[in-house]
């Protein structure tokens, strides 16, 4: 269960965020939808640990890690939370499949090679797996970045805008992937966007309006 | 993966920019390098070969010229002495002088010198007959290890030798009568090894027909051209007929070696090598006596030796100047490198902190890297330097027969690879900390 509750945000320019409170059972998809400046991001790296909220409590299946910081933050994140942005990022200098092994190394997971290159084949780009990102196309690259995204079997699954550079074909695909996945791994999945494509695809939904406090 | 090996490949996936940063810190690293392994080399052969030796008398003209071919045997001789001159040090119960080993130079075998002198120098160098036995006779040789080696030398060996020092076969005294190899010395890891050691008498027997009545002759044997050895007339030099002229083995039979050179006081020699019983007083006077009194000149090989590092001194300055200007240069190449490195891959710097990735490693990370290309520049700089120093031992060698070794390692060098690793922590220490304090929220964000 992720609970979020009265959370808040102020950035040191002075822009502050209240959100609305979540509590997203055990393998429960949730898409949150909000335009541009609405707050999405914020909420999404205050879920992710890589903001400290202003106000406000957090927890995953009971876990305080709002209060976190530092290293218990990092392994938190690494060993609790998957993460899959809007564009792909990698490690340049490493190949695909080194990539997600990275993914297990940094969450000082044990690295487990042919599980993740068997992921890899799940998702239909195993016979990229010795390529370097550039070397894939766009699709390729987001597929990749969910099969990283799901290497450490997370308990949450957050996606930034994961469809946003993608056709409505791609798009189809990686939203039905971080569904069918998410679910494999009885993971909370919380896609944030603005694509309203995505809207048929998601039992809950959280339009964020005017958070601005 | 180690954030060693995350590192490395980081570095290869930008090989122009790695290949120049680890080439700058070659550079730098090397040019040290071979500056310490060649001012190394040199001290220990001239110290190796200084032997103890306290002062060295000979004819009148430059004291380092005299030095360099009466100890280091890599100039032409100044002249020649009189045995007369050099009678009191010849004599075994003056008080102050330990040794006195006298030389007779100007001729060679095959580009090798032939020296003539007494059983004292072997003493002087620490050698000893591996091979054969001491020479009894006139004409007899006994052969440095190394010569005896390159030129294939054994035991009964009879050669010709040519007067000069470079090899030219209308220089060869083909009336005298032949050497012979009776020896073979043990290696010394000096000048000894490269020479044909012979008594002075041979020299003289040799050169029998010539009799360079003074001196006071500051010329350059290995510019004589001699049209032949019978009628070639010496500048400069007094040929009269006396002793007459010698022919064959006349010149050999003229002399005896149970009789002391003082019995010979008609003949030359080109040096005298001093060992004193332990006393600079008495060498500094003498020194002063002798420059100032006589015709002769006196010099003390280890003043001559730090004047000769003194004239090197300045090129050398500017060559370590040089290198720490590489170095300083290589720092900062690194220093840009990963500076601009960092725009590159904040985005991926940020991916890894959301993986679980600390500041501790993400610093950790470009420092290796830093590290990585001073130390690796560096290692590869110090074994360009040891090529670099190879192919020079092959000039040397061939050039002066001195033998420069390539492949061994000074304390020095290790310090350099110590040194290259602070430069490297220095030179990444910045961009590290930048790495460290990405702003994940913000870089993801953008």
């Amino acid at each position: 269960m992720l609970r979020a509750t009265d959370l808040q945000y102020q950035y040191p320019q002075g822009e502050a965020f209240r959100f609305p409170d979540l509590n997203c059972p055990v393998a429960s998809q949730w898409l949150i939808l909000g335009p541009s400046g609405s707050g999405k991001s914020t909420l999404l790296h205050l879920l992710a640990g890589l903001l400290s909220p202003t106000g406000g409590e957090l927890s995953l299946n009971d876990e305080r890690y709002d209060q976190l910081s530092g290293s218990g933050l990092d392994a938190f994140r690494g060993r609790h939370i998957g993460m899959i942005f809007q564009r792909s990022y990698f490690v340049a200098s490493l190949r695909v499949r080194e990539n997600l092994d990275l993914a297990q190394q940094l969450s000082k997971q044990k690295v487990d090679k042919p599980a993740n290159r068997a992921l890899l084949e799940e998702l239909g780009i195993g016979r990229h797996a010795n390529k370097y990102a550039h070397q894939l196309s766009i699709g390729e690259q987001q597929r990749a970045s969910i099969a990283r995204g799901l290497v450490n079997r997370p308990s949450l699954l957050l996606a930034d805008e994961p469809t946003a550079a993608l056709d409505a074909a791609n798009a189809k695909i990686v939203s039905r992937l971080l569904r069918e996945r998410a679910a494999e791994l009885n993971a909370i999945l919380l896609v944030v966007t603005h694509d309203e494509r995505l809207l048929p695809d998601f039992e809950h939904v959280i339009r964020l309006g005017d958070v601005k406090s | 993966m180690s954030i060693f090996r995350l590192a490395l490949r980081n570095l290869f996936h930008k090989p122009w920019g790695t290949s120049l940063s680890l080439i700058l810190a070659a550079l730098g690293a090397g040019l040290i390098s071979l500056l310490l392994l060649v001012s190394w080399q040199l001290e220990k052969q001239f110290e190796r070969n200084l032997a103890g030796i306290n002062l060295v008398i000979g004819a009148k003209g430059s004291p380092l010229q005299m030095i360099l071919s009466s100890m280091y045997h890599v100039d032409a001789p100044t002249g020649n002495l009189p045995i007369e001159g050099i009678r009191p040090f010849l004599n075994p119960a003056h008080p102050y002088v330990e040794t006195a080993v006298p030389l007779s130079l100007g001729d060679s075998y095959r580009g090798r010198r032939v020296v003539g002198t007494a059983p004292s120098f072997l003493e002087l160098y620490g050698a000893e007959v591996a091979e054969g036995e001491m020479w009894t006779e006139v004409m007899e040789v006994l052969a440095g290890s190394r010569v005896a080696e390159e030129l294939g030398l054994e035991i009964g060996d009879n050669f010709q030798s040519s007067h000069g020092l470079i090899e030219d076969s209308l220089l060869i005294h083909e009336d005298a009568r032949p050497f012979r190899i009776v020896g073979i010395l043990s290696p010394t890891g000096t000048v000894a090894d490269q020479l044909l050691l012979t008594p002075n008498q041979s020299i003289w027997a040799v050169h029998g027909e010539h009799d360079h009545g003074e001196e006071e002759h500051d010329h350059n044997e290995e510019e004589h051209d001699h049209a032949s050895h019978e009628d070639h007339n010496h500048e400069g030099h007094d040929h009269d007929a006396s002793p007459p002229a010698l022919s064959g083995g006349e010149g050999a039979d003229k002399y005896d070696l149970t009789q002391p050179l003082t019995n010979f006081p008609e003949e030359q020699i080109t040096s005298l090598l001093l060992t004193f019983k332990g006393n600079s007083v008495f060498s500094l006077n003498l020194q002063r006596s002798i420059n100032e009194n006589t015709n002769m000149q006196a010099a003390t090989p280890s003043i001559e030796i730090n004047r000769l590092y003194d004239t090197m001194g300045p090129g050398e300055t500017i060559l370590k100047r040089l290198a720490l200007a590489i170095v300083l240069v290589s720092v900062f190449s690194i220093f840009i490198s990963l500076y601009t490195s960092l725009a590159e891959r904040k985005k991926e710097l940020a991916l890894m902190r959301s993986m679980g990735a600390g500041p501790g490693k993400l610093f950790g990370l470009l420092l290796t890297e830093g590290v990585l290309l001073s130390f690796g520049g560096a290692l590869l700089g110090i074994i360009l330097a040891h090529l670099g120093l190879y192919f020079i031992a092959q000039f040397v060698s061939a050039e002066y027969r001195y033998d420069f070794s390539a492949f061994f390692l000074l304390p020095a060098e290790g310090w350099l690879l110590l040194v290259a690793l602070v430069i490297g922590v220095i030179a990444a220490f910045i961009p590290a900390l930048q790495a460290a304090k990405t702003d994940v929220h913000a870089t993801l964000a953008e």
